[in-house]
């Protein structure tokens, strides 16, 4: 069902989102989805369904790790940060990610 | 990433997954509060909140379940999860279980066992480098029926001299010898050889020196080389061994070096190497056939290549020959050979063990029908349980991995079933063999076997694993689940497989009860072979005289033994039926010339086997006399009387008399009339060569002064004396006369003849034993089979007894059924083993591969035990009450 104001993620590219959310610094799933909504400016919704299936395929991929560690209101909670192959894999996928754009936009102007 | 980690973290999900569980619970509800809080701090109120975040969160279970896809190896944990509930299952049916996995070790454990025995005997590869390149050159004699004698001396030098096409060639003759020492004498086994032996294996000294070609000329030939066993168990492995002296028959050796362990695999037996050594400057006659000659060839030259050389060779040799050895070729029709040592090695155990392989191969076979044809009847017995798995989601491919898991599971127990029945059986082979066949011991599950049962359980794993499969993927489980095994004749498919299954399993134990039941007549007729002599009562033993002793030795033991009361003793050059390692005795053959006998022409020169014997020696053995006389005293002074059998009489002299007849013995007609040997008697037929001697060959006996002893001679004891008295006595005597020989190999002569069919009997002892299996694993195939049957049929017998059927035409019914299957099997088998026996002609002893007898004995034994099979189905089904059978659906 298409949702007006709010967009759903490409295949994959929820991946660099939580990457590109993760590389400040480390944080837990909640906060990682709020931060892609803010860094969204709320048009990107990650549903928690996606998220943590993706979390824990990012993390089999050696591209985060985990760690649990207590949140700023006291709360246990698992935080995850960068690994030096997930930043990589996030310099490389945002260097892929303009080429694709600017060739959409290209093809999008055209027609 | 890196592989290991990568690794090392799914084997962590694969086991650590309770803690994965907790993690991910913990983690989600986290998640769940955050959002609370945050809501809570947007205004919402405590229960909108929460509500709220639930509401965002979606479906948790879901969400579980798929973060838990993303970790780990998901086959696997499926693998395992279908291992634990096939290992489930296996525990309900206990009963099908051990069936199954008993049928399957039982053969497992036979294929391993035959296998390891084959492997070692025949296909594993000599230990030295290139075993390829290493051949046996040895002469053929095909029209005197000898098709392979060694070589000698003459040969060695000329093919070394120039056949470029070995790299080395060496001599190497078997050779016992008697140790002296301080504990009193004792025999043992050693070699002579020529130097290249060493090089040509490829061996370097475990320690000292190997002799060299300086030690080829008598004189410098006075070294020994040690094996490392024998230096181990002799010496205690005392390193300062070299140096020292070993006296052998008498004489001292110097030890100069030992040779490893591994020289020991060319001839386990041996534990000494000495050279050999010959006069220098000398040509050597190609005749005379003792010791082995063997090669290594060139890498650049093959097999035929070699086999030209030396045949061009030896016509050179005969051209220049002298007549009688041109004539001596021609009528024995020599050949020169060459074989790889690892075939020629192979020879003697190659058929036996082939035919016991193919044995435990038709073993595998019916087993495997029979856990088939088991596990095919649960499978349609589970049909149910499949339809509804199916209806309840599960993939068509996920039933089938399961019953393929399952599968696996009963053929892997199988194995290591197998694998420790083939460990008790190896050390029982082991045990019996140990004399027989030293080189190859002992056997043992090498990886080579393992890998060798690994192949037939995977084998096994996919027939029997995938029968029940394709009945699934075959069959209709989309129908209604209510249908299930019980009331219908549910699969005509299935049943039929089933049928012929059995109908299989028939024909494959029928060949090999034929094959049993031939090598049992077989059997049967060796032992009904007269030896020609009457062993009861007697003892021999063996006892290692040197040359220098022949002379002054004998007289003096056989005054000793007259010494002894009730006792009948005599000596001879040999024991008959002595033919089994280690202390085996080759009879010699000889050329004899016989004055008033024309030779015709392209006839065979008249050969004999021959011995030397006493005159007490007639007495003794029980032999009987047919005409003339036997030795008395004065001929052991003079020498020139011969006795001679039946044989050798009709043979030669058909229709008159063969006493009073000259002849000579390896060796050119005297001049002077005295010189002949004459035959004063006739005696009958002794097989001294065993009862399985086809040969055929006359037999002549000689005063025992008149033949050389080779190193050993014979005691033969006729007493009513337990062995374990008279051998101690016997030694006491011999020590009180010279205390320097040894006495070995005492044992009755029953137990000589005994011994001597010994690989005969093993060999029908487990063909039989392999056919006893299968007779019983195939009448329990057709007892399951109908077993199935009338649990099925149950509502139908019901039906039939209710519209007045009789008990005895149920129950013959029943067993009609399992008559006709056995009897289809039955023909078949008869028509397998028909073809196969032939392979088996050359084990086989007066009897022929189509025996009717045998043939008709096996098929009448199989029908009856189908019937007993039957019979037990067949009355359950007869019991059925209608009214209950009726009811029960």
């Amino acid at each position: 069902m298409p949702k007006e104001d709010k967009t759903d993620l490409l295949q994959g590219t929820l991946d660099m989102l939580i990457l590109k959310a993760l590389q400040l610094e480390p944080m837990h799933g909640f906060g990682i989805s709020v931060r892609i909504r803010q860094m969204s400016d709320e048009v990107l919704q990650v549903e928690q369904g996606s998220l943590y299936p993706a979390l824990y395929r990012l993390e089999e991929q050696g591209w985060i790790k985990a760690e649990w560690g207590v949140s700023d209101n006291n709360r246990k909670a698992k935080y995850y940060a960068l690994t030096a192959a997930g930043r990589r894999q996030l310099e490389a996928e945002t260097v892929n990610w303009e080429k694709l754009t600017a060739a959409i936009n290209l093809v999008l102007r055209t027609v | 990433m890196n592989f290991q980690h990568q690794i090392g973290r799914r084997l962590r999900a694969l086991f650590g997954r309770k803690r994965f569980e907790v993690d991910l619970a913990a983690e989600l509800r986290a998640h769940l509060e955050m959002q609370e809080a945050a809501n809570r701090a947007a205004g919402m109120s405590a229960d909108e909140a929460r509500y709220a975040a639930r509401r965002q969160f979606g479906h948790l279970d879901g969400i579980k379940e798929t973060a838990r896809d993303q970790r780990g190896w998901v086959w696997l944990e499926q693998t395992l999860r279908d291992v634990r509930h096939a290992g489930r299952m296996l525990r309900k049916n206990r009963g099908f279980t051990a069936a199954a996995v008993t049928s399957l070790a039982l053969c497992i454990g036979a294929n391993t066992t035959i296998f390891s025995m084959l492997y070692a005997l025949v296909i594993r590869p000599l230990p030295f480098q290139k075993p390829g390149q290493l051949v046996e050159i040895y002469n053929s004699f095909p029209k005197v029926g000898m098709p392979k004698l060694a070589s000698n001396l003459g040969q060695y030098l000329d093919f070394k001299k120039d056949a470029p096409a070995f790299a080395q060639l060496a001599l190497w003759r078997l050779d016992d010898y008697t140790l002296g020492e301080d504990r009193g004498p004792s025999r043992i086994s050693g070699a002579i050889a020529t130097a290249e032996i060493f090089e040509l294996l490829g061996v370097q000294p475990m320690s000292g020196r190997f002799f060299t070609p300086q030690n080829h000329v008598p004189g410098a030939d006075k070294v020994v080389i040690l094996t490392q066993s024998f230096w181990e168990s002799h010496f205690q492995s005392d390193p300062g061994v070299i140096g020292r002296t070993l006296r052998l028959d008498g004489e001292p050796f110097e030890i100069i070096g030992i040779a490893p362990r591994v020289f020991e695999a060319f001839d386990a037996r041996v534990r000494l190497i000495r050279p050999l050594s010959w006069p220098p400057g000398q040509q050597f006659r190609h005749t005379g056939y003792s010791p082995q000659l063997f090669g290594r060839i060139q890498p650049t030259a093959g097999i035929g290549a070699v086999q030209s050389q030396v045949a061009a060779l030896e016509k050179q040799y005969y051209d220049g020959a002298p007549p009688e050895t041109r004539d001596f070729f021609d009528r024995t029709g020599h050949l020169i050979r060459v074989d790889t040592v690892q075939a020629q090695r192979a020879e003697p155990v190659k058929t036996s063990l082939y035919l016991l392989q193919g044995g435990v191969l038709f073993v595998l076979l019916i087993g495997c029908v029979n856990v088939a044809n088991l596990l095919l009847a649960r499978s349609n017995a589970r049909s149910g349980e499949f339809a509804m798995r199916m209806a309840l989601g599960a993939s068509r491919g996920a039933i089938a991995r399961q019953l393929l898991v399952e599968s696996a599971l009963l053929t892997c127990l199988g194995a290591a079933g197998g694998l420790l029945l083939a460990g008790s059986g190896l050390s029982a082979a082991n045990h019996f063999t140990a004399q027989l066949l030293p080189d190859a011991l002992p056997f043992g599950l090498d990886r080579h076997v393992l890998g060798y049962t690994a192949i037939i359980t995977a084998v096994l794993t996919l027939f029997v694993g995938l029968l029940p499969v394709l009945h699934l993927l075959g069959g209709n489980l989309s129908g209604p689940i209510q249908i299930q095994g019980r009331g219908t004749s549910a699969g005509r498919g299935t049943q039929a497989v089933g049928s012929a299954l059995v109908v299989a399993q028939v024909a494959f134990a029928l060949v090999l009860l034929t094959g049993a039941g031939l090598l049992i007549r077989s059997f049967a007729n060796v032992l009904a072979v007269e030896p020609g002599f009457d062993p009861q009562q007697v003892i021999g033993a063996r006892i290692a005289v040197p040359p220098n002793k022949e002379k002054s030795f004998p007289p003096r033991l056989e005054a000793a033994l007259r010494e002894i009361p009730g006792v009948e003793a005599s000596l001879a050059t040999a024991t008959p039926f002595l033919l089994v390692p280690p202390y085996q005795v080759s009879m010699p053959l000889g050329a004899v010339d016989l004055r008033e006998y024309a030779l015709p022409s392209g006839m065979s020169l008249p050969s004999v086997f021959y011995c030397g014997a006493t005159p007490s020696y007639l007495k003794t053995m029980h032999i009987p006399l047919r005409e003339g006389r036997w030795f008395d005293e004065s001929d052991m002074g003079k020498g020139r009387a011969v006795v001679v059998d039946e044989n050798f009489a009709k043979r030669y002299f058909a229709g008159r008399s063969a006493v009073g007849q000259r002849l000579v013995l390896n060796g050119s007609p005297p001049q002077k009339d005295e010189d002949w040997l004459e035959i004063v008697g006739v005696v009958g037929n002794v097989r001294h060569n065993g009862v399985e001697d086809k040969s055929g060959q006359p037999f002549l006996y000689l005063p025992l002064t008149q033949m050389p002893f080779y190193g050993m001679m014979s005691v033969l004891i006729r007493t009513a004396r337990p062995v374990s008295e008279m051998v101690p006595l016997l030694r006491e005597k011999v020590a009180a006369i010279d205390p320097e020989l040894p006495v070995y190999a005492a044992e009755t002569l029953d137990g000589v003849i005994s011994g001597s069919v010994s690989n005969r009997r093993g060999i029908m002892l487990l063909l039989v034993s392999f056919a006893g299996i299968a007779l019983l694993l195939s009448a329990v195939g057709i007892y399951g089979m109908l077993a199935y049957d009338v649990s099925r049929r149950i509502r139908e017998i019901g039906i039939r007894s209710a519209i007045g059927a009789t008990r005895p035409q149920i129950a013959g019914l029943i067993v009609s059924q399992g008559l006709w299957k056995t009897l289809i099997g039955v023909v078949l088998g008869v028509a397998g083993a028909a073809l196969l026996s032939r392979y088996l002609t050359s084990l086989l002893f007066e009897v022929k591969p189509i025996d009717p007898f045998v043939y008709v004995a096996v098929s009448l034994l199989l029908m009856t035990v189908a019937a007993l099979a039957s019979w037990l189905p067949a009355r359950r089904a007869a019991k059925v009450d209608p009214v209950v059978a009726l009811r029960a659906e």
